[in-house]
């Protein structure tokens, strides 16, 4: 089965968000839920859904998520058609880096030209769903609408979604900025349809009168010539862009809320890791926990990446402990976030609270 | 395409003595530790010692077997030269027969290894649970200027009638070997584990293909032949752990060994990864009034009860109120509310509804099959 759809990650419009955690890789690749990174959930719903063609666009710290992606052989993206492509920044010709997404577009046009999907879904890694892209295409057609944007309605009305403004019809007339006020009924899901053609005339368009951004510098300001219209979208969303944002979400998780059970399964990064182990005086309780990981200590309501360990004594509560982090003999981690590879020494207490998690940088020692 | 050694992955066999775990699977393909079949430790021994040529010999129920190891991608055997391959029994103008045998297996993939133009065979089984270096297995081989290196265990000498036992000289010369001896000589047990030079095997496999009165196997034809030619036939010996696990009891005991707090075999050295087909679950999540210690437990599962002492394997789900104690449940089973189970496998997808009771404390092991249902209030201590 082949798809219609020419899937875009478009990392361009989420640089410096959660800077606590995107010091040395982007947003797109901070670790989430356990054992998966956030494209994961963009790259697994698109190959779900069929979608055998994905370009990633990236702006800047781009090692990590190139690490991760490999020839994209977890999503069965490694294709000799179509397939996974990561296109790092292009560049001004004096070796400057450009301003937005735009500019990326526009110098990868190549990408766009040469494969044969005539529609594009444009969507970004921090905003996660379970969107039918194929839903959304067929409703794109029978309205035969230019430009079709995705909106939830009851969802979190947090500070860095845009809200939009719906006419007759579910014709799009409004796009604000980020930020929600009370008045607000309906929230941008970052995903965009419209044809290829369509999309290359605008990039086109846009870049030479001097624009750099879609979303604002060729969508919005043609609301009133161009047929844009919603797509209404009822799944869960969660959105990571604060250290605030990436805790509640986390523990959302917790709650059976959160949207990995959405999905029948998530790719990701292969890491051979042994199953968890669980020593004597173990106690565990409401916590979601990768493979790999020792627990002799005490675990409440929390999640534990892949490799962590837990000694004996030791208590983490409330807390996000990424990979192959180590809490020593009597150390008690609460309300905090833990980046990768951090070490606890024995005794020592971390300690944030509900509305300001601590964060504990990578490689760090306690 | 020259390779140095290829292996060949005797795993054909059907583990009868595994009772309802082997009725639709070959023993190879069995679970193993929460993660693993019995085949990963092989193929990740050889893919940890540089070997990048296995051929697996299937025969037996190998559906699930041929799925799993699909091109090897997930013990990094998918390369261009060499790789993995199975090897089942074909269609020849000479006839079509089964594999009559281990060696037979071998004699007849000769043209598979030919392609290699290899220096040295490395015949293995999928039968066992160890770690272990064949390259260094290999250098020893190539030091004593071997004809033929058999790996060895001491074993403790009560035990030695059950299996294949050498005799060697003090460097390690074999000068016999005594299959199941009443009074053994020696507490060397064959691993089953051997390498030839490809020349010498070749020859003697040709050798006995012709022989009608033989059994075209290794440890009876092949191996008692290279003595009676005085070739020179080494032992290379191996302390670590290796387990059998081709009974309910061993299988349950090698879990269990798991769980020692310094387990004998150890899963988790970054040095000697084991690898495995990759399920892509979720991981696990252990709910608020659980109780979870002394326990191994995969990605995929969700455990409402208590769990003490026992292994997990992915996707399995645990109920309210339930007590999983001294057991191994394998991928996809589903324990409801309060049910008891006590030094039990239940196998793969098996159900055991709400309230049910299965094994006892002290009991027999007993063995919940593939797919089975035990009914809601069902008490099941033995299988009759």
């Amino acid at each position: 089965m082949t798809n219609d759809l020419l899937g875009v990650i478009n990392l361009g419009t989420e640089q410096g968000l959660f800077p606590e955690f995107t010091g040395h890789r982007n947003l797109a690749s901070v670790p989430f839920s356990g054992r998966y990174r956030l494209i994961d959930f963009t790259l697994t719903n698109m190959i779900t859904q069929n979608i055998n063609q994905v370009g990633i666009f990236t702006l800047d710290k781009y090692r990590s998520l190139m690490d991760h992606l490999g020839s994209g052989k977890e999503w069965d993206l490694d294709r000799s058609q179509g397939g996974l492509h990561i296109f790092p920044p292009a560049l001004k010709p004096d070796g400057e880096a450009y301003l937005g997404d735009l500019a990326n577009f526009s110098m990868h046009r190549e990408h766009f030209i040469r494969s044969k999907q005539p529609y594009v879904v444009i969507t970004g890694s921090n905003v996660l769903t379970t969107i039918d892209y194929t839903d959304m295409l067929a409703h794109h057609k029978s309205m035969g609408a230019d430009i079709t944007l995705a909106y939830t309605t009851h969802e979190q009305k947090c500070g860095y979604c845009r809200p939009i403004r719906l006419g007759e019809n579910d014709r799009v007339v409004g796009i604000s900025e980020r930020g929600f006020s009370p008045d607000d009924e309906y929230t941008y899901t970052e995903t965009i349809i419209m044809s290829k053609n369509l999309f290359m005339r605008l990039v086109d368009e846009a870049t030479s009168k001097g624009e750099y951004d879609l979303l604002d510098g060729v969508i919005r300001p043609q609301l009133h010539r161009l047929h844009v219209h919603g797509y209404h979208y009822v799944g869960k969303m969660q959105v990571i862009h604060s250290v605030l944002s990436y805790y509640n979400e986390s523990m959302r998780l917790l709650r059976g809320e959160g949207i990995i059970y959405d999905f029948p399964h998530i790719y990701t990064k292969i890491k051979h890791e042994p199953p968890t182990r669980y020593l004597k005086g173990s106690k565990v309780n409401e916590a979601l926990v990768a493979n790999g990981c020792k627990i002799h200590g005490e675990v409440q309501n929390s999640i534990l990446f892949r490799g962590v360990q837990v000694s004996k004594h030791a208590r983490v509560k409330n807390s996000i402990i990424s990979s192959k982090s180590i809490i020593e003999e009597g150390a008690v981690v609460e309300n905090a976030i833990l980046d990768k590879e951090v070490v606890v020494k024995r005794g020592q207490v971390i300690r944030g609270t509900i509305d300001e998690p601590i964060v504990i940088a990578k490689r760090t020692v306690v | 395409m020259k390779q140095e050694m290829v292996a060949m992955l005797l795993a054909g066999g059907e583990g009868k003595r595994l009772g309802p775990l082997t009725r639709k699977t070959a023993k190879p393909a069995v679970n193993f530790g929460g993660k693993y079949r019995i085949i990963d430790f092989p193929l990740s021994n050889c893919t940890n010692s540089g070997i990048t040529t296995v051929g697996v010999l299937t025969q037996y129920e190998p559906l699930e077997l041929n799925r799993y190891l699909g091109i090897g991608t997930a013990w990094d055997l998918d390369r261009r030269n060499g790789g993995l391959a199975i090897l089942p029994p074909y269609q020849a103008q000479s006839g079509k027969n089964w594999y009559e045998g281990t060696a037979n297996a071998i004699y007849r993939n000769l043209s598979y290894i030919d392609d290699y133009d290899p220096d040295y065979v490395l015949i293995l089984s999928g039968d066992h649970i160890y770690k272990m270096d064949y390259e260094k297995m290999l250098e020893a081989h190539k030091e004593k200027q071997a004809d033929v290196t058999i790996s060895v265990m001491e074993v403790p000498w009560d035990e030695a009638p059950r299996f294949g036992i050498l005799n060697t000289a003090d460097d390690l010369r074999i000068n016999e070997f005594e299959e199941k001896p009443e009074e053994p000589k020696s507490n060397l047990a064959s691993m089953g584990i051997y390498i030839f030079n490809w020349n010498v095997l070749r020859e003697h496999l040709i050798k006995d293909a012709e022989d009608e009165t033989s059994s075209f196997d290794f440890g009876k034809n092949i191996i008692p032949n290279t003595l009676l030619q005085g070739l020179d036939v080494f032992a290379y010996k191996f302390k670590g752990y290796w387990k059998d696990v081709g009974t309910i009891q061993s299988l349950w005991e090698a879990n269990m060994d798991l769980l020692e707090e310094e387990p004998p075999f150890d899963l988790y050295d970054p040095e000697w990864k084991i690898y495995s087909v990759n399920p892509n679950q979720t991981p696990q999540y252990i709910g608020k009034d659980a109780c979870v210690e002394q326990s191994v437990i995969n990605e995929g599962c969700h455990i409402e009860g208590e769990v003490q002492h026992s292994v997990l394997f992915y996707d399995v789900r645990v109920g309210e109120g339930s007590l999983v104690k001294d057991s191994v449940i394998m991928p996809g089973a589903r324990i409801g509310k309060d049910v008891t189970i006590h030094r039990a496998i239940v196998a793969s997808c098996a159900v055991i509804e709400d309230g049910a009771t299965v094994g006892e404390p002290g009991g027999e092991i007993v063995v919940i099959e593939p797919h089975e249902n035990i009914e809601s209030g069902t008490v099941f201590k033995q299988r009759v």
